[in-house]
């Protein structure tokens, strides 16, 4: 399954699945910036971390 | 007839703290602005102060102390200042002095660093420290002796305008 991260405007981070970190960002929105995230904009500020394990 | 008039405005928020007689800007973005999205139906202090007791600890003051037009809304800058132990472990930066960013009789300036806005909004602390009981109380020595530094400045001078502004 694909991680990402993301970053804030303000420095705060997050990394997971992309459930995960939708809900991480929307969390930190409300409680930090009195923001209502979208899904969408959340993932616009994720990148997909890369994955350097071998099988 | 009665106009709907709304827009987009934006709270910025500076926490600052008196430790060992030295102001810091500190906070969850460390000095950085920390930015809080205003909307319609709670009054934008209502939403600072919401926000920002529910973040931090040791709130002592939050305060409105300028306003400018910037990335197509309006940005109401706010002082916050909270106990030196409600630092915690947020980054915490000394305050630098800086000029006042000014603008002719007519316009606003055209570029105002985050800086300046935090050196107007101590100067118009030191004016509240003189002016407003509260304000005045709430502050300890500490404080009133860094004010003491500061020039009181209710509202932003205007300046007159000079023969570059007329050409």
């Amino acid at each position: 399954m694909t991680q990402w991260k993301l970053t804030c405007a303000c420095g705060w981070k997050t990394s997971g699945t992309e459930q995960q970190i939708v809900a991480a960002a929307r969390e930190h929105g409300v409680r930090m910036h009195n923001m209502d995230v979208t899904h969408e904009q959340a993932m616009a500020m994720a990148s997909p971390i890369e994955d350097h394990t071998t099988t | 007839m009665q106009l709907d008039v709304e827009g987009p405005v934006t709270a910025e928020v500076f926490t600052l703290a008196c430790r060992a007689d030295r102001l810091v800007l500190t906070g969850p973005c460390g000095a950085a602005p920390w930015l809080i999205e205003s909307g319609p139906g709670e009054h934008p202090l209502d939403t600072v102060r919401r926000i920002v007791e529910g973040v931090l600890g040791g709130v002592l003051l939050v305060h409105s102390t300028s306003w400018r037009y910037e990335r197509g809304a309006v940005v109401l800058s706010f002082v916050v200042v909270i106990e030196p132990a409600a630092i915690g472990a947020m980054d915490a930066a000394p305050v630098v002095r800086a000029s006042l960013a000014r603008g002719s009789s007519h316009a606003a300036p055209d570029v105002i660093g985050y800086l300046q806005v935090v050196e107007h909004g101590v100067r118009h602390l030191a004016w509240l420290a003189k002016e407003d009981d509260v304000v005045c109380t709430t502050l300890d020595d500490a404080w009133h002796q860094v004010l003491a530094d500061y020039v009181p400045e209710p509202f932003r001078q205007l300046d007159a305008p000079t023969a570059g502004d007329r050409a």
